[in-house]
């Protein structure tokens, strides 16, 4: 059993298709980001739009995944950019530009949602997520499994739905998630394991998320 | 390695961030201990699956949407005055630059017989040598005391008296006409392009000419401030108030108490005069503005005005997107209320916000099916000092809706002034193409091929590029 965990454990994400870690917010064919930030420091409104085409999705998901699918994800995306363009004098290029703007992101989407009352997912509003494949159960399946994830992210608190966004779904190391959060590695820790220890015991009494869990029913 | 670690290391795991030493170390863990194992297995196969079940990216008209908000976001701060003095400005010579100009401005207020109306003469010498003339006079019309014939040209910033009886006629530079009857008296403010007429007594027929983008057109009494957004209408300023009339069009006037609203065509406002005002409360000849009134008390500050001028936008959108037109232009009325300028001192960051619940008004009007509303508002956001992005997407959208209801000439003017306003704006290719291909629609096969040439420089890989190609051959018939 534990020779087989061993050999099958999954590759990096550059050579998973399944999975869309933080990596992919930058893409390949993107243009040289650094050259970018330069003309729009000198405000050239054509970097402005490459910048923002470049990051929109990330910065997109990045809302989405900690304030759900409010009416305002929007206006948090447009103001993050706002933000960062307003800002980019400051941005000294110590970090990747996605991380500096995942950070302005967090800041202006939880700053935004901070006095929001939580609220439960009802699973109609996620349909605009369906998968694109054409079976309906597999679409089904999928609304059902965003759903929940959408659900299990809501009941945590900020903070800590924070880290667990930025470390587990977006693939930010702690060192990253603790830089972005501004608070200390250790916290972070300890935030994201809070949530984990959250999502597993939801997920102990889903019985219908099986493919979630490793094949062979470990759990 | 302990379990707390593995525990933390798991998604790094996952992610190939681990050394091979700490690799081997997290490995030798899990073989020996079941629940890590246990743990590493579920968080192993939850992780890309959590990963792939990411909400969808937005779709390409809510890219569009964002970007064209955060450009407009973006241009409006731009368009905020900068601050009067360079960062590099050597902060030495700040102080007596400073006191230079306070001493400036002093020696000119002493030397000035009266305030000058907006722009003053000094910063703008060609205001003072007017921009009407008189066309036709019956009667008598003098300026300080000197009588003036039919033909003569008037200079601005003057008090023109008309007396009893008396009917005047002016053309203004860019074709506007003025009919006075007496008795009155008015000054002509601003220039040809920016004009502001004060009128303190006396009944004015105004007809507007269609002005360009930037240019304005207001008169203003004692009691209202008209500011011109249709062709026609009469304003009077007698010793009981101020009225307005308008008979085509449409005019925003301001009231003496801050308020503000707009009058269509066929409908009147009017404002009573003070009561007895003492002589040092009563308004300024030259002043252009509104005097204040005493409800003025308790006046919120500017932070606080803006602060409910933006939530009233959130409130606004939120209402939009959920498909609520109504509340959202009664949300838009509220916070333009709640965010007049109190003082008249915080107007500089009042603007931006200003714009947004303009902008918010049109899109609400469109929402709803108002359309006819919908371009009038679209159309009040073409004016001077507006951010450029912000008029290229109003006058985009105005000449969509103009070009469904088949008013073709309206959406060729308004797609050619959205394409002027912003050429290197975020809509610059959609108002190109709706510039030519409302210029072909018009039969205009010179002005279409000359569009359609300069799409097919500037988007050689674009959507239309098949239609700018037929166009823009010679002889191509529109």
């Amino acid at each position: 059993m534990s020779r087989s965990f061993f050999l099958t454990f999954p590759a990096p994400p550059s050579t998973s298709s399944d999975v869309r870690a933080v990596s992919d917010a930058s893409p390949s064919a993107a243009p040289d980001v650094t050259a970018l930030v330069d003309r729009a420091r000198r405000r050239d409104p054509a970097a402005f739009r490459e910048l923002f085409r470049t990051y929109v999705a990330l910065v997109h998901r990045v809302v989405r995944r900690l304030a759900g699918p409010a009416p305002d994800v929007e206006d948090f995306v447009q103001a993050a950019f706002v933000e960062a363009f307003r800002s980019l004098p400051d941005f000294r290029g110590d970090a990747l530009f996605s991380t500096w703007l995942t950070r302005i992101t967090v800041r202006v989407t939880m700053h935004g949602t901070r006095r929001r009352p939580p609220r439960a997912l009802p699973l109609e509003e996620t349909g605009e997520h369906a998968n694109d494949a054409p079976d309906p159960e597999r679409i089904a399946a999928a609304r059902e499994e965003i759903a929940f994830l959408e659900g299990l992210l809501a009941e945590m608190r900020p903070k800590r739905r924070a880290a667990f966004v930025l470390h587990v779904l977006e693939g930010h190391s702690m060192e990253e998630v603790a830089a972005i959060l501004n608070a200390s590695v250790s916290a972070v820790k300890v935030r994201v394991h809070d949530a984990r220890r959250h999502i597993e015991r939801r997920c102990k009494r889903r019985p219908e998320l099986a493919d979630w869990l490793p094949s062979g029913g470990q759990r | 390695m302990n379990c707390t670690e593995v525990e933390s290391r798991l998604v790094d795991v996952v992610d190939g961030r681990l050394d091979p030493v700490a690799t081997v170390r997290l490995h030798a863990h899990i073989e020996g201990c079941a629940d890590c194992r246990t743990r590493a297995a579920f968080w192993r196969s939850a992780v890309p699956k959590m990963r792939g079940r990411a909400p969808d990216p937005p779709d390409a008209m809510s890219v569009r949407r964002m970007q064209v908000e955060i450009e407009r976001l973006i241009a409006a701060e731009t368009a905020t005055p900068a601050p009067p003095v360079s960062r590099r400005w050597p902060r030495l010579f700040l102080p007596a630059t400073l006191t230079l100009l306070g001493a400036a401005a002093i020696l000119l207020a002493l030397r000035a017989p009266s305030k000058p109306l907006a722009p003053s003469p000094a910063a703008d010498p060609a205001a003072n040598d007017g921009y009407a003339t008189l066309t036709r006079l019956t009667g008598t019309l003098t300026i300080g005391g000197r009588a003036e014939a039919a033909a003569a040209r008037l200079p601005a910033d003057r008090e023109i008296v008309l007396a009893a009886a008396t009917e005047a006629e002016l053309t203004l530079d860019r074709g506007s006409t003025l009919r006075i009857n007496g008795p009155a008296r008015l000054r002509l403010g601003g220039t040809a392009r920016a004009v502001e007429v004060r009128l303190d007594a006396g009944t004015l027929d105004a007809a507007v000419a269609h002005r360009l983008a930037g240019e304005t057109f207001a008169v203003a009494t004692p009691e209202l401030h008209v500011v011109v957004r249709g062709t026609k209408f009469t304003v009077a300023a007698t010793t009981t108030g101020s009225s307005v009339r308008v008979s085509e069009g449409r005019v925003a006037v301001r009231f003496a108490d801050g308020s503000e609203r707009p009058v269509g065509a066929g409908e009147s406002a009017s404002w009573p005069a003070p009561a007895a005002p003492p002589p040092s409360e009563a308004p300024a000849a030259s002043a252009l503005a509104i005097s204040p009134t005493a409800a003025a008390e308790a006046r919120p500050t500017c932070g606080a005005v803006v602060r409910a001028c933006e939530e009233a936008g959130r409130a606004a959108r939120r209402s939009m997107r959920s498909g609520d037109a109504a509340r959202a232009l009664r949300l838009i009325a509220a916070g333009s209320h709640d965010a007049r300028d109190p003082n008249a001192t915080c107007s500089s960051s009042l603007i931006a916000c200003e714009d947004e619940l303009r902008y918010l008004r049109a899109e609400a009007f469109r929402q709803e099916g108002a359309l006819d509303e919908a371009v009038a508002a679209y159309h009040q956001l073409d004016r001077h000092g507006a951010p450029a992005a912000m008029r290229q997407n109003a006058l985009y959208a105005a000449a969509q809706i103009e070009e469904r209801q088949g008013q073709r000439v309206q959406a060729h003017s308004d797609y050619e002034r959205a394409l002027g306003a912003a050429p290197e704006g975020a809509l610059r290719e959609e108002a190109l193409v709706g510039s030519m291909e409302s210029a072909a629609a018009l039969g205009d096969a010179r002005r279409a091929g000359k569009l359609a040439r300069r799409y097919l420089e500037t988007f050689p890989g674009g959507l239309r590029v098949a239609t700018a190609r037929r166009l823009a051959e010679p002889g191509a018939r529109p």
